[in-house]
């Protein structure tokens, strides 16, 4: 459930009681690799001021809900610098048993129920979902274009055992749209009877939710929810991390669903061990892969254990098991990774900020030696792409389900 | 504020640039409070000292002697902060007109010297950043507190002497610092130590006049100068690269290290397995871990400790030993076969194959601590007795230290057993007793604040008592002492901050008269 007043509450008595450990601030201690790569949130890292830290953002949410706050200019940068990449909340919930990604999402949902959030620059992004149902401005029409000559069900109209959750991202960015069509033909190549919600699937709601709207992403989450149990599939793949995590974590908090939410590598790589699905192809290249913070640590339940791991070895079996594929890991990564930058508003918010933290992750890419940045993400895969580009960087990026084509 | 602050804010944005300076209220507000209850309680009467009247981050040291030189221009005074983690008020402003100066900017490592195995850091680094580099090079610091080893070394070792879990071998952090460099309250940039003779080296703490070292280093007079360099001496290191792939909370030990785990019955056992394991010379680290800290490191949930607690999964009287085997595989199956014999003389009961993977957190914690915090998770407050004292009296200082928090309501029992690092192969020091509270409950709060003050002073002005000194958390009484360290010496402590900083600028000094 989503219930605010008690969610604050709660908040309050955590940011009273926050030990000030500091171990939000940095790489968890066990998992650092180098000295150069320490540090482990972005906006911290980048204004350094302890504001910008979780810890911080608890002292200063603490004083806010107790009205102690009376002026502060830079209030709003404070709160929504945040990517929401759950880094400190791995740490947190893990040494503290404490939730600050959930409770930064909780504030930014009072602030806009006061009518402080969310940013001027967030306003198109609501428009959109709100008009055309997803944060593109594209129209609803458009969204299944991608699968036109791939003839896949329509559940809408037909029954399978299977749905696919596009995602936005992936149904209208033109230059990532393969993604969407590389699954569907995996999919189709192991003979799993799947299909699509077309026109009828709505954005997930996770932009919405990361920045306090919502009443908006409840309302998405009911009619996504609505259709897919309609369609009576048992089984909800997703090739987007956001999509993810937000209908694996988030919808949950809505009641029990009628279905099990898998992303597209977990299912692959439960393919691929079940003897259904065989690389054909060799790909000689040195590739090192960057961890979508929804995939991994945002997609936990609770407190990480080792039940509840997030999405970290599905991947790499995948890329390991690409004939000619070298991985090569970087410092960060895992519950312990970089965010690219592009989360939780702030890429349409504060983009000069979402390309330091994407360059910042792709200097220690580019330490690895490797060619080929890959990820399962189209946030992370769109913002990373854009620094690399900017930058004139000869190193590429793609999505893992890109290369799995590839090897078929 | 004061008139003056625009044109304060103006000479300081000079120095370190705009980006870099803050007054902006909710940047303040993360500088403004920490854990310790008499801290805990003055946000809750909303005490407007509390928030510094600006923060700022320098990156050398040349600008920190700028901004000391207008500090007491402006007559200011000037908090150092490191990691953020300060957990009984060394950091939160007790005056008006503080600038709270954020060392996060200076976090390089300076040099790693192999060859006289030293490295120069600036107060930013962590010990866990600085352990990752020399491991790679065969060398460590030495040690890890029992506090999360992302925290800023130079300040840690100074607000605790840097008392490490490898503390039998490497002895404690404190002795490990070398050379220091800093700023003084005249705005002077000082170094101590070998490092100030032209062409000596940066080795060795003496240098010309006295021990500059030990006069300036620790916190406990309030700050007296502000450190932006040290110096510290490392050690070789068995375990190669850091083992950093773990599965939740069973972290592998690192290469040649093995660890063992040692129950015993009676106190004056334990006491003579210390002894033994010390006297001869093996093992690395050597720690009685209690039942409750045991319960906090190992457990996820809060719930899961509750129960392992009560159902007395762990010894009450738990040591672990960790042995290292620095020169060969040969060294560890040798000290491995004197343990075995000493646990067996002193009726140890080994309990390593029942708890080894249970307690696996200590193969990460005891080199680079991470879990420890779990102890906060319930909001508590830590009396943290540090005395250096020879090992057969840990149960009567035990005893005393009861004693002192006597009605006190523990969380989780009322005859909780200290932790005791041995140091330096045959003396034990640090003794803890946390008490948790709701810091979001003010009554429960100053309740706790009550009984605790009642019986530190208490203890603190019993001349039987053994007992060197505490630190609490009772800001402004950051530090207390014993009568038999001098009636007056709070006094001739005072007489050095006031030499070395006449005007208070420096962190000022949170000393009471005993």
């Amino acid at each position: 459930m989503f219930e605010l007043e008690k969610e604050l509450a709660e908040f309050k008595r955590q940011a009273w009681n926050c030990f000030r450990c500091s171990m939000c601030k940095h790489v968890y201690p066990w998992h650092l690799r180098s000295e150069e790569f320490y540090q482990i949130c972005p906006s911290g890292a980048k204004r350094k001021f302890d504001a910008y830290f979780s810890q911080g953002r608890m002292d200063i949410i603490r004083a806010y809900l107790e009205g102690d706050l009376k002026d502060s200019p830079q209030f709003l940068d404070i709160i929504y610098q945040c990517t929401t990449c759950g880094a400190c909340e791995y740490i947190c919930s893990r040494i503290n048993n404490r939730f600050p990604r959930r409770n930064i999402e909780a504030f930014r949902a009072k602030l806009v129920q006061e009518g402080k959030g969310p940013l001027p620059e967030h306003k198109p992004m609501i428009d959109s979902i709100r008009n055309y149902n997803n944060p593109w401005l594209q129209p609803r029409g458009r969204r299944d274009a991608w699968a036109k000559r791939l003839k896949v069900k329509d559940l809408t109209k037909e029954k399978a055992e299977v749905a696919y959750f596009v995602g936005c991202t992936y149904s209208f960015q033109y230059e990532i749209r393969k993604v969407a069509s590389h699954t569907a033909k995996i999919l189709q190549k192991c003979g799993v009877d799947f299909g699509i919600l077309g026109k009828a699937e709505e954005c997930c709601g996770s932009p919405l939710l990361r920045i306090g709207v919502r009443d908006l992403f409840i309302e998405q989450a009911h009619h996504n929810i609505k259709n897919l149990e309609k369609s009576g599939v048992k089984t909800v793949i997703t090739s987007c991390a956001g999509c993810f995590s937000t209908l694996k974590r988030d919808y949950e908090r809505l009641g029990q669903l009628p279905f099990q939410v898998l992303h597209a590598v977990e299912y692959l790589d439960r393919l691929i061990s079940e003897g259904k699905f065989r690389f054909q192809k060799e790909i000689k290249r040195k590739v090192t892969y960057h961890d979508p913070c929804h995939l991994g640590r945002c997609s936990r339940l609770s407190v990480p254990t080792v039940l509840d791991t997030g999405v970290y070895e599905p991947p790499r079996r995948i890329l390991r098991d690409i004939p000619g594929i070298e991985l090569i890991e970087m410092d960060r990564i895992k519950d312990s990774s970089w965010c690219c930058g592009a989360g939780g508003g702030v890429k349409s918010a504060y983009p000069e900020f979402a390309l330091w933290s994407a360059k910042e992750r792709i200097r220690e890419a580019q330490k690895t030696g490797a060619e080929l940045m890959v990820s399962a993400c189209p946030w992370c895969e769109s913002n990373l792409g854009e620094a690399l580009e900017l930058e004139g960087n000869q190193m590429k990026i793609c999505d893992i389900l890109d290369l799995v084509t590839e090897a078929i | 504020m004061g008139d003056d602050h625009s044109s304060l804010l103006r000479n300081l944005q000079s120095i370190v640039g705009e980006e870099w300076v803050s007054d902006d209220q909710a940047i303040l507000e993360s500088y403004g409070k920490d854990p310790g209850f008499n801290t805990v309680l003055r946000k809750h009467q909303k005490d407007p000292n509390m928030l510094p009247e600006l923060v700022i981050l320098p990156e050398t040291t040349e600008q920190i002697q700028s901004i000391i030189k207008i500090a007491k221009d402006y007559r200011r005074c000037v908090i150092p902060i490191g990691t953020g983690n300060n957990q009984t008020g060394f950091c939160i402003p007790i005056r008006p007109k503080t600038i709270s100066v954020d060392t996060k900017r200076m976090n390089r490592i300076l040099k790693i010297d192999e060859v006289n195995m030293t490295a120069i850091i600036q107060p930013g680094v962590s010990y866990a950043r600085l352990q990752q580099e020399t491991m790679k090079k065969g060398l460590w610091n030495g040690g890890t507190p029992l506090a999360p080893s992302n925290h800023h070394l130079i300040s840690q070792i100074h607000a605790f002497y840097g008392l490490w879990q490898s503390a039998l071998k490497y002895s404690m952090g404190i002795r490990a610092l070398v050379n220091l460099k800093g700023v003084t309250s005249e705005g002077d940039i000082l170094e101590t130590g070998s490092a100030c003779l032209p062409r000596a080296g940066n080795f060795w703490w003496y240098g010309p006049g006295p021990d500059l070292k030990g006069l300036l280093e620790s916190t406990t007079t309030g700050s007296i100068w502000f450190i932006t360099e040290a110096t510290l001496k490392l050690f070789p290191w068995a375990g190669g690269d850091w083992p950093n792939e773990e599965v939740i909370d069973r972290p592998p030990l690192p290469a040649n290290h093995r660890i063992y785990f040692v129950e015993f019955r009676k106190w004056e056992d334990m006491y003579q397995f210390f002894y033994e394991v010390s006297h001869n010379a093996i093992g690395s680290h050597m720690n009685l871990c209690n039942d409750t800290f045991n319960s906090f490191n190992t457990q996820p949930t809060i719930e899961e400790t509750e129960r392992k607690f009560k159902e007395g999964y762990f010894p009450k009287l738990l040591v672990y030993v960790i042995l290292a085997g620095v020169s060969s595989t040969k060294q560890l199956e040798f000290e491995e076969r004197v343990l075995m014999d000493i646990v067996r003389d002193t009726n140890g009961i080994l309990r390593t194959d029942e708890l080894k993977e249970v307690l696996s957190t200590w193969h990460g914690d005891a080199f680079r601590s991470a879990t420890s915090m779990r102890m906060g998770r319930r909001g508590s407050y830590h009396l943290v007795k540090m005395s250096e004292l020879p090992l057969n009296c840990v149960e009567e200082v035990y005893k005393d230290h009861m004693s002192l928090v006597e009605g006190t309501e523990h969380y989780m029992t009322d005859e909780e057993i200290p932790w005791v690092y041995i140091h330096d192969r045959g003396y034990w020091s640090l003794n803890e007793t946390d008490s948790y509270f709701d810091q979001n409950d003010p009554k429960e709060c100053e309740r706790t604040m009550k009984r605790v003050t009642t019986g530190l002073f208490r203890m603190v002005t019993d001349e039987n008592n053994r007992t060197g000194w505490y630190i609490c958390g009772l800001e402004p009484l950051t530090t207390l002492y014993g009568p038999k360290i001098g009636p007056n010496f709070h006094l001739l402590l005072k007489k050095i901050k006031m030499v070395f900083d006449p005007t208070d600028t420096m962190n000022p000094g949170k000393l009471i008269n005993i």
